[in-house]
């Protein structure tokens, strides 16, 4: 009997990435970000932290192991992915007046930790690019790798926080105004960010689901 | 064979082909609208002589009732038939002599002979036939003569007619079930995918319990949120696995020993826990008051970065 047998995985939160992958096609100004671990800012409750001990030495091998509890959120547990979805989500209707479109692309375009998104104009995504991360500061969440194939947009964004491989390309040559949403998706930066590997000859995108260590393969 | 059709008092005399090789029974719309037939429409598609399917068409499914033209009125058959515009191109006349086959002496036809060429009104098919036929027969001496079918409305007759035509009308008519309408519903759904609205999915019994769980046990500190783990309601007691986790954890100690830089990447990554506060050091194990597990952990290496980056994997659903 383990850990994972015992609790409930919860319901599936997450919109079908299919229709996430759909609508990001949409945008003129793609965005995209990343939580950055998402399960550690989430607490255990402390009846749970019984449950989460782990054993270290700092490989003193003669001395006896010391205990540890661990206190957060963890991928041990299979009602993680849900726990973190629903605690992102749970302040969404408090914020849904001020932010109304960052919480709709939270609820709507965030495949668990990344989220694709976007605008029609540069101004209007700077302005989603600062009220979700608001959105997100406010329950301890911290969204990074910012990536987008506006140039304006990327140079908005805190270089702390951009995708790093995506400023190589933007440093060194400016989007073309005809590039279309569909370059963005075969940019090397995008496989980076999202692990998607692009077969242009089969015309598929295939991506890693981290979770489940499965390729998925969009037609 | 000849038929009277009734309908709300009306009757009319309609030309009847029985046709065993037919899945359904059609009808002449012009027959059913001219006596006020109704139904429900239905979307089919009709294969015919030779494996050719039509197009999907709109069929009426009507119900009326047949009564023999001579003979007991009691043998009237109530059947539903499909409407159609034409039911074939009209039938050969036929030039028939009860005198030449003696074998048909003395009985009562379902149709008059001779006769000219005339107009299919209904057509029985398979679904309905044997209402209609006893399963009687009569053959005459030569192999190539009439046979006399015998059916509740008189006696039938089938068989080659010699030189009387120059061809004689072939017919099979099959119907299949439309699956059309379904599957480009199907088609529509995926290419909608991410823009009709989405619809909450409904949650099993058990997801529902596990939401309803995470909603009473969320709590806020002002800086993060604390949450519980959705427990089975009747779940067994985890017994506690420690001496399991020693001996894993000797053996990452012994792969971490033979790889100096792996070793301070791991020491590094898993204090960076307690060091953040995300984990501390436990010296009293019952603080929570549940019961006491051990996580075991591992590290997957980055090599691909410049810096040799290390990320700890706690896991609980390996078997111990």
């Amino acid at each position: 009997m383990f850990l994972s047998m015992t609790v409930l995985p919860g319901p599936a939160l997450q919109p079908k990435l299919a229709s996430v992958l759909n609508r990001f096609r949409t945008h003129k100004v793609g965005l995209i970000a990343d939580v950055e671990k998402i399960y550690l800012p989430i607490k255990l409750a402390p009846k749970d932290q019984d449950v989460h001990h782990y054993l270290w030495r700092d490989l003193k091998t003669e001395e006896a192991p010391k205990l540890y509890r661990m206190q957060r959120l963890t991928f041990a547990v299979s009602s993680s992915p849900f726990l973190a979805i629903a605690t992102v989500t749970s302040d969404i209707s408090k914020y849904a007046e001020t932010f109304p479109d960052a919480t709709r692309e939270i609820l709507h375009n965030m495949y668990v930790d990344d989220c694709l998104t976007g605008a029609d104009t540069d101004n209007s995504a700077l302005k989603l690019q600062q009220e979700m991360s608001e959105f997100m500061m406010a329950a301890a969440f911290n969204l990074t790798k910012w990536a987008s194939n506006s140039k304006l947009v990327m140079d908005g964004i805190d270089p702390d926080k951009r995708a790093t491989s995506l400023l190589v390309e933007c440093d060194s040559c400016e989007p073309r105004q005809d590039k279309t949403r569909q370059d963005l998706f075969y940019s090397a930066q995008f496989y980076r960010t999202f692990r998607l590997k692009l077969h242009r000859q089969l015309n598929t995108v295939q991506l890693r689901n981290k979770r489940e260590k499965k390729n998925v393969t969009i037609n | 064979m000849l038929a009277k059709l009734l309908m709300n008092g009306e009757e009319v005399t309609v030309r009847v082909l029985l046709d065993s090789g037919s899945q359904r029974s059609y009808i002449r719309k012009n027959i059913a609208e001219s006596i006020g037939l109704q139904g429900q429409s239905k979307l089919l598609s009709v294969a015919t002589l030779g494996g050719e399917t039509s197009e999907s068409k709109r069929f009426q499914r009507v119900r009326f009732t047949l009564s023999p033209i001579q003979g007991d009125p009691t043998e009237a058959v109530e059947m539903e038939a499909l409407t159609l515009p034409k039911i074939c191109n009209p039938l050969e006349p036929v030039k028939l002599n009860h005198m030449d086959n003696p074998h048909l002496q003395g009985l009562t036809l379902a149709g008059f002979y001779p006769r000219n060429s005339v107009q299919v009104d209904v057509l029985i098919g398979a679904d309905n036939y044997y209402l209609f036929v006893t399963g009687i027969s009569k053959r005459g001496e030569s192999p190539g003569s009439l046979v006399a079918v015998e059916s509740h409305f008189g006696w039938i007759l089938t068989g080659p007619l010699d030189s009387y035509s120059k061809h004689t009308s072939a017919m099979l008519t099959m119907v299949e079930n439309n699956e059309v309408t379904a599957s480009r519903r199907r088609f529509w759904e995926l290419e909608s995918t991410g823009i009709t609205a989405a619809v909450n999915p409904v949650m099993s019994q058990e997801e529902e319990l596990a939401y309803n769980d995470f909603n009473d046990g969320l709590n806020f500190d002002g800086k993060n949120y604390e949450v519980r783990l959705p427990w089975k309601s009747d779940h067994p007691k985890l017994e506690n696995n420690y001496a399991q986790a020693v001996k894993r954890l000797e053996s990452i100690e012994r792969k971490l020993k033979r790889d100096p830089e792996k070793a301070e990447a791991y020491t590094t990554a898993i204090n960076q826990y307690v060091e953040k506060g995300f984990a501390e050091e436990a010296l009293d194990l019952t603080s929570g008051g549940g019961s006491i597990r051990y996580l075991r952990h591992h590290a997957v290496f980055r090599a691909d970065r410049q810096t040799a980056k290390c990320r700890i994997v706690f896991d609980a659903s390996a078997r111990e």
